[in-house]
């Protein structure tokens, strides 16, 4: 039997978004299923859907470049791949793009943020020079919570700003946050230094992943 | 007014979101203004068991197949969640829309258990409307409710404003059609309900006066105007022509059963005369299998699912399993999809089904003998001599399972401690049958675990008359049992008796508890299925405060004569054949199925005039 691997690139937006990795997982094996697809199962003595996640997005977070590797047991079409797989998915999940790999993940280093912050009572040109404060700071210490217990960790040189811009009541920003398996930033863990540095929480928050990139800046493909 | 911007905020705060958004697979949107009825279907319990229940998804589907209706679910919100919609003051909504309940033309509730109750009141609350049905002015929304406790609804009949008694595929229909009506023509909502009692099946509650003995016992239930004196339960006549769902709504969050779900058939033809199941879903019809062989590859094709169950009161008695199962295994075996068996009655158990199962997956078995002695299982007429438990057992180790489940009741009618013991001593005895096998498998050892549950005497089953035992005397055999018990090999496993009393107490209450439900439900109760929600001090507390003694209804026994609360509402089999079962219930003496032969219960009159068939095909 052939294995072809192929990395199906999604979005997962909405409220999709309220999924969680596990949950999206099943969601993607039985989407395949329904497919058609010739998907290749793991031989093993209780055959399942093999499907492997590079960087799955989690739980809250919408994403525009998620992916997820399969193989297939004979050659189709990418866009065939795409358009099947795609008409199979809930809302909120959409099948953009189709290829063979290209890169291990492992190459992953970095992935970029679009972060929404809504003030319903502050003024979000001040909390921009906030955050700009503390950015100049030479380092962030947050308490980052692990299997082993909670430590103390520096994320300064794990955070960049590439982009910050007020809209009405809005900070938006551009982030690009440590993506990797060895060392990983969630937005939260930023945006909750800024929320303690600043001493408020903004009324509402939206973040979004538009791009993995690797130690290179090159896009994950 | 749709709540979607407010959730935003909160649902980064909850345990397992995805519960509370909607947008899975296979839900079905539709325009608001293009609907002439907008339907909210209500389970009383959290999305993971309500998204469990098949009666819903052929209901939901059911609906929806109409262009004219949108019908739309709805769940009770987790203790964290339901706090966050108090705080933000965000109403109880359907999940496919996400507007709030009031702009709902109907909601319905299913009544899947006595301890749902109070979630049913909570669940208007939080949708912002007033619980009680009087206090509810105007056609919309209308507020209905359906499955099995609905036998008994005069509990809730307070709350609800009608109820649908036995099958819903067309009695739903016909509710629905009748409300277009009176939508379009203006009717009041006393209009409406008036003219709704008089379709076959539904029952409204406010059309009926109850008169009470000096000693508390009903006296009389009558009519008002022209409601019917008695409401019959509605059936499906043939299960091969009724409506089936294409496709499941598909969660993303893992809930109790997420798999497609086949119902092989309707009814029981066996007569266990604790089990209310077996009395009220009677006549029992099957499905062809080529009907059912159709709705599985449905199914699969349309949720991706990799497990497919079959369904029903007993799918050993279920006559063409055979030939389902190799129509089915034909394709699922390629497919990849599992097959499960639950239901399977002991003596129905042969090697070749044996054979069929083990191609599937090869878990543990589980087998209901109910009582651990001879003479109790003829009282409750559940005909399987121990003889056959030994047979079934042996031939399970045979094919390589080690672990038996058994399920067993305690507080049975004419129960004695003989009988208690006699539980522990079967499973001593299946204990034993293992290790005497020469040819048990090698190097693995046996594991026994019995679960006994408090017996809950229910309406329209042949124990409806008999009393149930108290706590004391429940935790008492409990004990005794526990103490019997000498393998390391066995295991057992009971609950606390103080839900199984409340919920007899609420299966055969009469309207007067509406109080005590309310009272219960304001002091906090509302998911009382739920151990950690669960608070007797509660509803000791709403039942002193009415003067109700809780022992009326569980603990008193009723003699024939007697009218229960349910006197008016019809389920086909007769009062006369549930005292001639209970009579032989007292003499240990048993009843033949429906396949050996009609004992004449009266189901069959539901098929109607004319149409009578045997129940047993």
């Amino acid at each position: 039997m052939q294995m072809i691997p192929v990395r199906i690139f999604f979005e997962k937006t909405g409220r999709a978004k309220y999924t969680s990795h596990l949950d999206t997982m099943r969601t993607m094996t039985r989407a395949l299923k329904r497919s058609g697809l010739p998907v290749w199962y793991t031989q093993g003595f209780n055959p399942h859907l093999y499907s492997t996640f590079p960087l799955p997005i989690a739980l809250g977070y919408e994403s525009l470049c998620e992916s997820v590797d399969i193989r297939l047991t004979r050659p189709v079409e990418m866009d065939e791949v795409v358009r099947r797989f795609d008409g199979a998915l809930p809302p909120g999940l959409r099948a953009r793009r189709a290829a063979p790999p290209e890169m291990d993940a492992s190459l992953i280093a970095w992935g970029d943020y679009e972060v929404t912050l809504r003030y319903l009572e502050a003024d979000p040109a001040v909390m921009a020079g906030k955050l700009e404060a503390l950015l100049r700071q030479p380092e962030i210490q947050v308490t980052k919570r692990t299997k082993k217990g909670d430590k103390l960790l520096d994320i300064r040189p794990l955070v960049e700003l590439l982009g910050m811009e007020v809209r009405g009541n809005i900070l938006a920003l551009e982030l690009r946050l440590a993506s990797g398996n060895t060392t990983n930033i969630n937005p939260t863990l930023f945006l909750k230094a800024f929320y303690d540095w600043c001493g408020l929480e903004p009324d509402g928050v939206r973040i979004v992943r538009i791009k993995i990139l690797t130690k290179e800046l090159a896009e994950f493909l | 007014m749709n709540v979607q911007d407010m959730l935003e905020g909160i649902l980064d705060k909850v345990q397992k979101p995805a519960r509370y958004i909607g947008g899975e697979l296979n839900s079905v949107t539709k325009d608001p203004k293009a609907v002439d009825v907008r339907f909210a279907f209500c389970f009383p319990d959290l999305y993971e068991i309500g998204m469990s229940h098949l009666g819903m998804k052929i209901l939901y589907s059911l609906k929806n197949a109409r262009e004219d209706i949108w019908c739309e679910r709805v769940f009770a919100p987790a203790e964290d969640m339901e706090t966050l919609m108090r705080e933000k003051e965000i109403p109880l909504y359907g999940l496919e829309s996400l507007d709030t309940l009031t702009e709902f033309d109907m909601i319905g509730f299913t009544l899947q258990y006595e301890l749902s109750f109070t979630a049913v009141l909570n669940m208007l609350d939080l949708a912002g409307l007033p619980v009680r049905s009087a206090d509810r002015v105007g056609l919309s929304p209308i507020v209905m409710a359906g499955g099995p406790c609905a036998c008994n609804p005069e509990p809730l009949s307070a709350f609800v404003d009608l109820f649908v008694l036995g099958e819903g595929e067309e009695v739903n229909l016909e509710m629905i059609d009748l409300y277009k009506t009176a939508k379009a023509q203006g009717w009041s909502k006393e209009r409406y309900l008036r003219a709704a009692a008089r379709i076959p099946g539904i029952y409204v509650p406010s059309l009926y006066d109850v008169a009470y003995n000096a000693d508390g016992t009903v006296a009389a239930i009558s009519p008002v105007g022209d409601a019917p004196a008695t409401v019959s339960k509605r059936i499906i006549t043939d299960l091969d022509k009724v409506f089936f769902p294409e496709a499941f709504v598909v969660p993303f969050i893992d809930i109790v059963h997420d798999r497609a779900i086949l119902e092989v058939l309707r009814g029981c033809l066996r007569g266990c005369r604790f089990c209310q199941a077996g009395f009220i879903y009677r006549p029992f019809r099957e499905k062809s299998h080529e009907t059912l062989n159709k709705n599985a590859l449905n199914l699969v094709a349309s949720t991706g699912y990799e497990e497919i169950s079959l369904t029903s009161l007993s799918t050993s008695d279920y006559s063409e399993i055979q030939p389902l199962l190799g129509c089915m295994l034909g394709w699922t075996e390629e497919e990849k999809v599992n097959l499960s068996l639950p239901s399977l009655r002991i003596d129905s158990f042969s090697p070749g089904l044996l054979e069929q199962i083990a191609k599937v997956r090869k878990s543990g078995l589980t087998f209901a003998p109910e009582a651990g002695t001879q003479r109790m299982r003829d009282v409750i007429n559940k005909n399987i001599t121990e003889d056959e438990i030994m047979r079934t057992c042996r031939t399970a180790f045979q094919g390589g399972y080690t672990s038996v489940k058994l399920y067993f009741m305690l507080g049975l009618p004419t129960e004695t401690m003989e009988d208690v013991e006699g539980i522990a001593a079967l499973a001593q005895r299946i204990v034993d049958l293992y290790y005497s096998m020469p040819d048990k498998p090698k190097g693995k050892g046996v594991q026994v675990s019995i679960s006994a549950a408090c017996f809950v005497p229910k309406p329209f089953t042949p124990f409806e008359f008999e009393q149930q035992d108290s706590m004391e005397l429940f935790l008492e055999k409990q004990k005794h049992l526990k103490s019997c018990i000498r393998s390391k090999k066995i295991s057992f496993r009971y609950h606390d008796g103080t839900t199984s009393v409340l919920e007899a107490v609420l299966a055969r209450g009469d309207r007067r508890l509406c109080d005590v439900v309310e009272d219960a439900w304001r002091a906090g109760s509302k998911l009382d299925g739920w151990d950690e929600h669960f608070s007797r001090q509660r509803w000791d507390n709403a039942f002193a405060r009415h003067g109700m003694d809780p022992a009326f209804y569980a603990a008193r026994r009723r003699s024939y004569d007697e009218i229960p609360p349910w006197s008016h509402l019809d389920y086909g089999v007769s009062k006369r054949y549930l005292i001639a079962e209970h009579r032989k219930a007292m003499e240990a003496a048993t009843t033949r199925n429906c396949r050996e032969g009609c004992s004449a219960c009266g189901a069959a009159e539901l098929y109607g005039e004319g149409k009578r068939v045997l129940p047993c095909r």
